[in-house]
């Protein structure tokens, strides 16, 4: 079995370079749709007077007045001997700017998870396994409650209560592990809702299956059935959620950030966006599709460990 | 003791550790041995990921007086030459100009002592002030300030927003303390200009970088003012030190630390909780905030002079705009009181006219057009836009009587206001539509006149009006050019403008200014809403100040703290 | 017994926005500066927003708009992705490689981008938004389906039930969806909730939802601004939400866990 994994291992990496193709021209010409072109954005920014001329001049100097194949060419190019190229906006080079703001989502967004995991797996089976108690109710109401909850009015109302009113953490920023606490949370109690409850569905339809009867006939403990075998299937299916849901978050929880001032990755996205900043944004969808990619063959690997009856013959 | 462990400023340890702590606490209640292993694994990247992380806390200055005040933009490289990312507040308290504009719009002097002008008005002479050092030590004489001018001209086309730049002919040294600058043809603001914030201002020699192109960069951030650079963090803080080698007046307080925090209501936040002590600005914190601070009177408040007038820009070629009474007719329809008052919660000042008594040449007699909305409907009425029976839009020939609006859709104060005028207009019978956009594509409408009304700002001290003027009579400055060719004096506005730049007689060029203002005023060019201000708000452990009204200089140099 | 009561509740909700615009009390648009944030009165039974709007009648008119918008854009994106998630499990050959690569490019682009190009080029305004986010969702799902799906596709019942000799649509109607179904619709009405806050989140960058539209995620981002003094403004369109939320989820849950 190790060896097959492997191999599904590499084909998958194998396709990362493909996907890497497409998503960076997806970006490319999605960007050129949109109205504005980066070099009067520019000039406006450090305000100069864009006429026609000095726009035209603009563009020629970074190189945006060629066919637009040509100017992605160029760009692969670039890629390929790791030049990330410069900001428009900031004149540094991109590489530089973005990998100074990621290992600040990273962390947030794999402390989130965690967080939510170590939560959620619990309370969605202790739920399910006591379908008609209090405990399933209270579980499933707060679940619905932190899933509706607008993320700023969740992360205000925290900053209000903990630094504020009982001064417990600092508001914003980062720096200790104190200043990481709220955003976390933040972050982490909406999907802790979406976890819970869909652990708790798919679990208690695992529990009507005929199988578990037959095992607890056999004579194995409530425990080990619940264990070995009913938590098995009911996480693997849904180990893409899973693993969805960290990609959503390594690429950045913009309110979060913004609320709490955490010098992550998403804001500087939107702002980017808006300032028609065509490097940064070509060099963010790179490092998050490959994050992404990464992450999908994780738990495309763990589905098939712990569910060794996919077989490759109905997968690839 | 839990507490200090989790504000211990060696977080790798104390996280990794606490983390494990939770893990093995959970692991004891059921949880697979698969699914464990996966976890740990996530630790363990994850512990990993927390050591490469920035984990330095808020430096100690214990003995020390700091002042920390909250900003939403990163300071930018420092660089006295360029503009975004530079955040002009920063650079005003490193580097310093020749002349100094004062609240009041004189001018007086500061790195140079005096000037002199010579009578055809294209030569200024200015003697500079001996014994000014830069932080690092270094000499500020004629030679650095003549590699600064041409540092700042070798990039002209960046700075020709600035009027003068294009008519400078050449700096010269006369002496060690003298320069002279010669333009070729007179332009009578150069001193005005010359005050702003950027460019003209000094770099010391160690900051110059190769072939001295400021333009790509800078070396290291070495200025003359009152302030240098100690410790900067990007996106995250700065911390200023006091200059010991100043000339001038010193800091009372030892350090300013700006702290950036891009969200408002985070910075209202970090105030509250004590983290800050000062916040500083014009729509820092949302006006609501700054009112519930104030209201609480737990903190100290301050409103500045006027800073800039917010109005709206009527384009005067489209449809129904085109006709003075349908714009006279919009100034009636709003009650302006309600309007201000409302979304400012009385913080800014209800305008009247574009530019407010103390902005130079600005202190003449309009005449306001005041609330009624009786007088709106005749005058629409005489304009020829009915209301026929039953309809709630005046009609003429079979048109609706339809505006748009743009607003910048992030904008906390443009947005309420659009909202209200579009309700006060329907009472008069007129549809506007208001569309939100991102700032970029709001700028672009405006410069290419596709809508009919627009948000619009003057830029204030020490720029208006004569930089306001001129890109009234440019294409693709401001917008108010394309705005105003609809009517019918926009040829000779132009031309009145050109004169006025280049005129010398002081009385003449009142003159001109009062006629140029008068007819735009008259032809209801422009909406005027409300005097934006400085809105300023300090822990009450600091000593009572005035603040100022100048976009980018705060006083830092006159706060203190209480004993 | 809670369910038919929810059920009842939700026909009721149904009624009232298709009817919305002749039942509220005041005009959902007008704009009275004398009367901002006032307290619930018989006149405004929630009070009234920082422009004086009655806040009762915005929410009640917002109803057709927000969970109209965020039920298609999950209708929708549902029954695409469930499409394509059996066509990707179930065909073999170039269709699948095609698709499954086409996904993981998908999958790996942030979103906000495609919408913000969609809505630059569609304009701003509601219909932009809803066409970026049944894309998105329906990637979203898409996936999770397609692997669900492949899990589901090993068990031994299915396998006994291809022996047995039920193929193609008969498989899928009668073992594969009631499978498939709780978990799709706890996501769906979970989902709801979030969708509703990403619509207003385009007005966030300013490409969304036209002002005055009383659209509850557009609400929620106009009164956070007031949040401290006048948490109304936040509260009630948040408790809209939830309750829709909460309503739908008490329907789907029971319907399928027996």
């Amino acid at each position: 079995m190790k060896k097959t994994l492997w191999l599904f291992c590499l084909k998958r990496l194998a396709s990362l370079p493909i996907i890497l193709l497409g998503v960076s021209l997806l970006t490319f010409f999605l960007m050129r749709i949109v109205p504005i072109e980066p070099a009067e954005v520019i000039l406006r920014l450090s305000g100069v007077t864009p006429t026609t001329e000095s726009i035209r001049s603009l563009e020629k100097e970074m190189g945006l007045n060629l066919p637009l194949f040509e100017q992605y060419w160029l760009w692969l190019k670039d890629v390929l001997s790791l030049q990330f190229g410069t900001s428009f906006v900031s004149k540094l080079p991109v590489a530089e700017e973005l990998l100074s703001k990621f290992p600040a989502t990273v962390l947030l967004a794999i402390n989130s998870f965690v967080l939510a995991l170590t939560i959620s797996v619990p309370s969605g089976i202790i739920s399910a396994l006591y379908p008609y108690s209090l405990i399933n109710k209270f579980v499933r109401m707060l679940s619905i409650i932190s899933v509706s909850l607008p993320t700023f009015w969740l992360g205000f109302m925290l900053i209000y209560i903990f630094s504020i009113q009982l001064n417990l953490f600092p508001t914003n920023g980062t720096g200790s592990l104190a200043h990481l606490i709220l955003p976390t949370c933040t972050l982490a109690i909406p999907i802790i809702g979406l976890f819970t409850q869909t652990i708790q569905t798919a679990m208690t339809q695992e529990l009507t299956k005929p199988y578990i009867d037959y095992a607890y006939q056999r004579g194995l403990s409530k425990k080990t059935i619940i264990m070995k075998h009913v938590l098995k299937h009911t996480l693997t299916p849904l180990l893409s959620l899973f693993g969805l849901t960290l990609g959503n978050l390594m690429a950045g929880a913009i309110v979060v950030e913004q609320v709490f001032s955490w010098p992550g990755v998403g804001r500087y996205l939107i702002e980017s966006i808006i300032n028609r900043d065509y490097p940064v944004i070509q060099s963010y969808v790179l490092i998050v599709a490959t994050l992404y990619v990464c992450i999908n063959l994780c738990t495309d690997i763990l589905q098939r460990i712990f569910d060794p009856r996919i077989k490759e013959s109905t997968y690839d | 003791m839990l507490f200090t462990f989790i504000h211990n400023p060696q977080p790798e340890k104390g996280w990794g550790i606490f983390y494990l702590y939770v893990y093995l606490h959970t692991l004891k209640e059921e949880i697979m041995l698969k699914k464990s292993c996966l976890l740990l694994v996530i630790l363990i990247v994850s512990l990993l990921a927390s050591c490469s992380a920035d984990t330095k806390t808020d430096a100690n200055h214990s003995g020390k007086k700091t002042i920390s005040i909250g900003w939403p933009l990163d300071i930018g490289p420092l660089n006295p030459h360029t503009y975004l990312p530079n955040q002009m507040t920063a650079q005003a308290m490193v580097y310093e100009s020749l002349v100094e504009y004062n609240d009041d719009g004189t001018i007086s002097p500061k790195l140079a002592e005096k000037w002199k002008v010579s009578d055809d008005q294209t030569t200024y002479t200015f003697y500079l002030r001996e014994g000014v050092k830069y932080s690092d030590g270094s000499i500020f004489n004629a030679d650095n300030v003549i590699r600064n001018f041409n540092a700042i001209l070798e990039n002209r086309k960046a700075h020709s927003w600035m009027g003068m730049v294009k008519h400078i002919d050449y700096v010269k040294k006369i002496d060690d303390y003298t320069v002279a600058l010669k333009l070729d043809e007179p332009y009578y603001p150069v001193l005005n200009e010359l005050a702003f914030v950027r460019p003209f201002r000094f770099l010391g020699d160690a900051g110059f970088p190769k072939n001295d192109a400021t333009s790509k960069g800078i070396k290291t951030a070495v200025g003359t003012g009152p302030w240098a650079l100690k410790e900067y963090k990007k996106d995250k803080y700065a911390i200023f030190k006091r200059n010991d080698n100043y000339w001038g007046e010193k800091p009372k307080v030892d350090e300013v630390k700006i702290k950036i925090i891009p969200d408002s209501e985070s910075i209202a936040l970090a105030f509250e909780n004590q983290e800050l002590d000062l916040i500083y600005g014009r729509g820092i914190v949302s006006l609501d905030n700054y009112t519930y601070l104030k209201d609480s009177g737990n903190y100290e408040t301050a409103i500045s002079e006027p800073l800039s007038t917010q109005a709206l820009l009527f384009n005067t070629q489209s449809g129904p705009l085109q006709q003075l009474k349908v714009r006279q007719a919009i100034h009636y329809a709003i009650n302006k009181q309600s309007l201000v008052s409302t979304v400012t919660h009385g913080t800014e000042k209800v305008a009247d006219t574009l530019f407010w008594d103390a902005i130079p040449y600005a202190d003449i007699d309009l005449k306001a057009l005041k609330f009624d909305s009786k007088k709106a409907k005749s005058l629409l009425n005489e304009a020829g836009w009915k209301l026929e029976n039953g309809q709630t839009i005046r009609t003429k020939d079979g048109q609706k009587l339809e505006l748009d609006l743009t607003y910048i859709a992030t904008d906390a104060i443009q947005k309420p206001m659009a909202e209200m005028i579009q309700g006060e207009l329907a009472k008069v019978g007129i549809k506007l539509n208001i569309k939100g956009t991102d700032v970029m594509v709001g700028l672009h409408q405006l410069m290419n006149d596709e809508t009919d009304i627009n948000f619009w700002r003057t830029n204030g001290p020490p720029t208006d009006p004569h930089n306001f003027i001129n890109e009234s009579a440019t294409p693709n400055a401001s917008g108010v050019y394309e705005a105003k060719r609809g009517l019918a004096e926009a040829k000779d506005l132009n031309k009145k403008v050109q004169q006025v730049l280049v005129s010398t007689d002081e009385a003449k060029r009142s003159q001109l200014y009062k006629e140029i203002l008068t007819t735009m005023h008259d032809e209801a060019l422009f909406y005027p809403i409300s005097y934006e201000t400085n809105n300023v708000i300090y822990q009450k452990s600091m000593q009572k100040f005035v603040p100022r009204a100048s976009e980018y200089d705060i006083p830092y140099t006159i706060m203190d703290f209480k004993k | 017994m809670i369910k038919k009561i929810c059920l009842l509740l939700l026909s009721l909700i149904g009624i009232i926005s298709l009817f919305a615009p002749w039942i509220v009390p005041n005009d959902p648009y007008l704009i009275d500066t004398t009367k901002r944030f006032f307290n619930p009165s018989w006149q405004y039974p929630l009070g009234t927003d920082h422009l004086g709007r009655c806040i009762f009648s915005r929410i009640l008119i917002g109803m057709r708009y927000s969970v109209g918008s965020a039920l298609i854009i999950q209708l929708i994106s549902s029954g695409f992705s469930l499409a394509i998630a059996t066509i990707v499990t179930f065909r073999q050959g170039i269709t699948k490689k095609i698709f499954i690569r086409l996904w993981d490019i998908l999958l790996s682009f942030p979103i906000i981008i495609l919408a913000f190009a969609l809505i630059s080029v569609f304009g701003p305004g509601l219909r932009s938004v809803i066409i970026a986010l049944v894309f998105a969702q329906t990637i979203y799902y898409s996936r999770i389906f397609h692997n669900a799906m492949i899990s589901l596709s090993e068990m031994n019942y299915i396998k006994a039930a291809r022996v047995s000799g039920t193929t193609g649509i008969k498989l899928l109607k009668t073992h594969f969806i009631p499978h498939i179904l709780p978990t799709l619709y706890t996501l769906l009405s979970l989902d709801l909730g979030k969708v509703i806050l990403e619509i207003a989140g385009f007005s966030f960058i300013g490409l969304g939802v036209q002002a005055p539209i009383p659209e509850w995620g557009m609400m929620i981002d106009e009164g956070k601004q007031y949040m401290r003094q006048y948490p109304a403004l936040i509260i009630y369109p948040g408790i809209s939400i939830f309750m829709i939320v909460l309503l739908l989820h008490q329907v789907g849950v029971k319907k399928h866990a027996n």
